[in-house]
């Protein structure tokens, strides 16, 4: 049987053996679970004296659960990957590694598992919190699965873009920094174009503007999850309709398409760290 | 064998290391010299293929740094002259987490890494945090890591920095056995003394230039002078006339008067006859100590001047 990655083994007990990764763990489902109480509680206030929650509270709950942890998702793996390989440099066992008989990918894929890894630990640990929304009613386990697929997704999306930035820079600091900017940039960015370019090109998307914006907002998962809320209520949960160029056609709900995104990107980000790391060779004597 | 062959290395402007060529030997143990910046660290991060040179090439072997970094790296074993730790780890954890990098299987794994922390002298400490080992203990751990995958050739940087005399003579007994066994070993260090005991053939380099590669031996041989301390039974002031004879000056130490200080030129008696001459003229001689500073002289003569190195041969 083949050994497991020595890097992620070494990333995981590292991270867990310390007292730090517990407290951010505690820190995370706290926030989570203060948001739930929170909407839990102003959805009670709203009631207007009737006995008993009904299912659009519970999908209420459900979704701030989804965006919040969504949120921790987008500050925990960007900032845990993008220590990865700029801390071994600050650690000064960046040779050490690259002097092993490992390759560039093993490297790199046990970084970037170990960080996910955490994040799916994370996710795993809201679990309980899920499970009360369905005590309440108004979410089916599809839309759960629907959604923990779009989280991690976006987790291993944020962990590449972490991971390769720190493939590019001495330390920990300025990785995190060029993480969050690029994370930041994606979030805060893509909903001002898609906001800005039908009235700057109207011609060009005249009949299609929602169309557009959704295939946009495919690499923005807080729209996604929030688009897709609205959309599992009037279409299938696998497929949507669009209007491209005045022509509806039947494609990929905006979910499937999300993650989709996230893991060719992924994949980008990996490709380029894993160069990051090659060693340049070349003929020899010149 | 290890041949540099002309190499350079540059960043920008700076030169690091400035055509350097020599050939090392199998089983040799090279000794890097000179000052802060002279680019010691650079030939040795060349030799293990951490980077590349500008021009030239060093072939390992027949496997050339350049063309094939990943084969020249499994012959070589890299201590760099600082330890990397890892929180939370033991020092089996270490041995362990670096053997799997090196594909070792477990079975392997299981049986080296307690052989490798009882020969680098820690089998005592191998469920110690790593985090807490002593600077002598931290560095043999790294020798033991280095050793992991038994390397043909050994390239150690500033080994024996910040050690206690100890530990120092400890890392020396054990480098001395890792030669006994045809270890090809490069160290870098400033301390001087450790490398004469240790070494074979010396390397100085001066702002990224090649002073002078020879053996040990024939590099000390053309040091311009040789030191050495007589002390006395009683007061006998006419050893200043008989080492004169033998082409000595001999003066007496500020702190002993009965311990005098001879120095003389290559061109000298050599030391025995110099004791004959002492004893038969019935100096009271009661220690009579060669100083082994040759190297040390070697070294200060070669990197003082241009014109000085321009007399040495080899340079």
């Amino acid at each position: 049987m083949r050994d497991i990655n020595p890097v992620l083994l070494r990333e995981l007990r590292g991270r867990l053996r310390t007292p730090r990764s517990y407290w951010l763990l505690c820190g995370a489902l706290f926030l989570v679970s203060s948001i739930s109480l929170l909407i839990y509680s102003a959805e009670y206030a709203t009631m207007n004296g009737q006995p008993t929650f009904n299912g659009s509270s519970g999908h209420t709950v459900f979704l701030s659960l989804v965006i919040t942890a969504l949120v921790v998702v987008t500050a925990i793996a960007p900032i845990m990957a993008a220590g990865s390989i700029s801390g071994e440099r600050e650690r000064q066992t960046f040779d050490l590694i690259v002097l092993t008989q490992l390759r560039p990918i093993d490297i790199v894929l046990g970084k970037t598992a170990a960080t996910f890894a955490y994040c799916l630990l994370f996710v795993t640990a809201l679990t309980p919190f899920m499970a009360i929304t369905f005590l309440i009613g108004g979410v089916d386990v599809g839309e759960l699965a629907m959604m923990y697929i779009v989280i991690m997704s976006t987790a291993l999306l944020y962990t590449c873009i972490g991971v390769y930035w720190s493939t590019r820079t001495q330390t920990a600091i300025t990785a995190t920094g060029y993480a969050l900017a690029t994370i930041l940039g994606m979030l805060l960015v893509l909903p001002v174009l898609v906001l800005v370019l039908p009235e700057v090109l109207p011609g060009w998307i005249a009949d299609s503007t929602t169309t557009w914006r959704q295939l946009m907002l495919a690499i923005h998962p807080f729209a996604t999850i929030i688009f897709t809320q609205d959309a599992i209520r009037t279409s299938t949960v696998w497929t949507n309709q669009y209007t491209i160029f005045g022509v509806t056609v039947a494609g990929p709900a905006m979910w499937v398409m999300s993650v989709a995104v996230s893991w060719f990107w992924s994949c980008v980000c990996s490709i380029l760290s894993i160069r990051r790391l090659t060693p340049p060779t070349s003929k020899g004597a010149s | 064998m290890i041949e540099f062959r002309s190499v350079s290395k540059s960043y920008g402007n700076t030169h690091a290391l400035v055509s350097l060529s020599c050939v090392i030997p199998r089983g040799a143990t090279v000794g890097l010299i000179g000052p802060n910046g002279s680019g010691k660290t650079t030939a040795l991060r060349l030799l293990t293929t951490l980077i590349t040179p500008t021009s030239g090439d060093i072939i390992v072997d027949g496997l050339s740094v350049c063309a094939d970094p990943s084969h020249v790296r499994q012959r070589i074993g890299y201590m760099p002259d600082t330890f990397g730790v890892y929180e939370s780890m033991t020092a089996t954890e270490y041995l362990d987490f670096y053997a799997r990098c090196g594909t070792m299987a477990p079975a392997q794994r299981s049986a080296i890494i307690p052989l490798m922390l009882a020969r680098v002298g820690l089998a005592d400490a191998a469920q110690t945090a790593v985090m807490s080992l002593s600077r002598g203990m931290a560095q043999r751990l790294s020798l033991g890591r280095a050793l992991l995958h038994n390397p043909d050739i050994l390239v150690l940087d500033e080994p024996a920095s910040g050690l206690d005399p100890r530990a120092r003579i400890e890392l020396r007994n054990l480098l001395h056995a890792l030669h006994d066994e045809g270890k090809t070993i490069f160290i870098s260090s400033h301390i001087l003394s450790d490398l004469a005991d240790l070494c074979t053939h010396m390397l100085i380099l001066e702002h990224g230039k090649t002073i002078a590669y020879d053996t040990l031996a024939n590099m000390t041989r053309f040091t311009h002078q040789q030191s050495i301390s007589v002390a006395l039974t009683h007061h006998a002031p006419t050893i200043i006339d008989v080492a004169a004879t033998c082409g000595y000056s001999a003066h007496p130490t500020a702190t002993d008067p009965l311990r005098y200080a001879l120095s003389g030129s290559t061109l000298a008696t050599d030391r025995a006859t110099l004791l004959r001459a002492l004893l038969a003229a019935d100096i009271p001689v009661h220690t009579f100590a060669p100083q082994e500073a040759a190297l040390e002289q070697a070294f200060l003569q070669m990197t003082s001047t241009d014109q000085q190195m321009q007399e040495l041969p080899n340079a």
